[in-house]
């Protein structure tokens, strides 16, 4: 039985039920978010780790959640600053002086599952050239559909820039495609 | 070419991870959440914060501290040095020799003349009842240099005739028990 976020939230106030709470909380979210984290670090192996910080992250600071917003757009938010500094930390640790969009888009060309279509393959590698907050509100907007509200509510940005930005990031991602797609085939 | 995003399938490239991945992920969460206690863990990091303060107000005392303990030693250092100085000069005193005073020079050359009237008696007193004895011949073999130059010495300032108011106070006993004494002597010698 799947529980309301609110119950989910009360579990964690009696230390009887905190690990039911947490086990309910990881149930309820952990595929939208490992799939929100993966398509920004591309590696399964990096999602992983990001997914579990992002969770005991979110563990230890349950008591900061204000339940005026939903327990989702939370968990978005933690999960978005926890990839970010995973991505930033990884740029550092990089010996090579190859560029990290180019980087990012060998990742994708290397994690592409076998039956991946090929323009889906093109599509993310588009998404890997958009800049940081642009690759953020195409992903949330496209993939995991959140209404501009939310996406605010989680990137502290504006209705009006979020959409700017989604436009911005889809004219470029149609380019790339529109460019590269037509060089292969 | 027209490509049109919004038309295409919403799906990523990846492969779905395996069944196992999401339960290995929980495990890994809860061992690292609930596994060890964090609430108590919490609850010691306040106490940490706290700690943290005493921590610094103790540093502060203890800065303040030392800092009045060196201004302190270095003020009983300084009395300390003052207090030595007298005895530094003293053993400089020491080992500078002393220029005697004269009533302390003289003293001291009193003493030592009693002190020469003294070993002169004596030895006047056993060198006559060796003559006496006759065996002075191996009793000034016995007399090394130094006594030689002192006695010659002391034979030169002492007048005879005091040396014969020594012996006139001795009893006849105790001439008896020195000219015996001085008979053992020679009788050691021989064995010598």
């Amino acid at each position: 039985m799947k529980l309301k976020d609110e119950e989910i939230v009360n579990l964690f106030s009696k230390p009887q039920t905190v690990e039911k709470g947490l086990r309910a909380m990881m149930d309820a979210y952990q595929s939208r978010l490992y799939w929100h984290i993966r398509r920004l670090i591309v590696d399964h192996d990096g999602a992983q780790d990001v997914l579990q910080d992002a969770f005991i992250k979110a563990y230890q600071n349950i008591h900061q959640f204000k339940s005026d917003s939903k327990l989702y757009t939370w968990l978005y938010r933690i999960a978005t600053n926890e990839a970010l500094q995973a991505l930033n930390k990884m740029n550092r640790m990089k010996k090579t002086d190859e560029d990290a969009e180019y980087h990012m888009q060998n990742l994708v060309a290397d994690n592409a599952g076998q039956d991946a279509e090929e323009i889906q393959v093109f599509l993310q590698k588009a998404i890997q050239t958009l800049p940081e907050k642009q690759k953020l509100v195409f992903n949330m907007r496209y993939y995991d559909d959140l209404p501009y509200e939310e996406i605010s509510k989680i990137l502290d940005m504006s209705v009006g820039t979020l959409k700017t930005n989604y436009h911005y990031a889809k004219d470029k991602v149609e380019q790339y495609i529109k460019d590269n797609y037509s060089q292969e085939f | 070419m027209q490509i049109d995003i919004e038309k295409l399938n919403r799906k990523t490239p990846y492969p779905e991870p395996s069944e196992d991945f999401f339960k290995q992920m929980q495990a890994n969460v809860i061992s690292q959440t609930v596994g060890q206690n964090p609430m108590a863990a919490k609850e010691e990091t306040k106490v940490f914060s706290l700690d943290f303060k005493w921590m610094g107000a103790a540093a502060v005392i203890l800065i303040g501290g030392i800092t009045a303990f060196l201004g302190f030693d270095n003020t009983s250092e300084t009395q300390n040095f003052a207090s030595q100085k007298p005895i530094v000069d003293s053993v400089y005193n020491i080992n500078e020799p002393a220029l005697p005073s004269s009533s302390e020079q003289l003293t001291n050359n009193e003493v030592t003349e009693e002190h020469h009237t003294d070993v002169v008696i004596k030895r006047n007193i056993k060198n006559h009842h060796i003559a006496s004895s006759k065996a002075n011949v191996s009793d000034v073999k016995s007399f090394n240099n130094t006594d030689r130059q002192v006695y010659a010495v002391e034979t030169k300032r002492k007048p005879e005739a005091e040396v014969e108011k020594v012996l006139v106070a001795f009893t006849p006993d105790q001439l008896k028990d020195l000219d015996r004494n001085s008979e053992q002597d020679v009788y050691l010698d021989l064995y010598n």
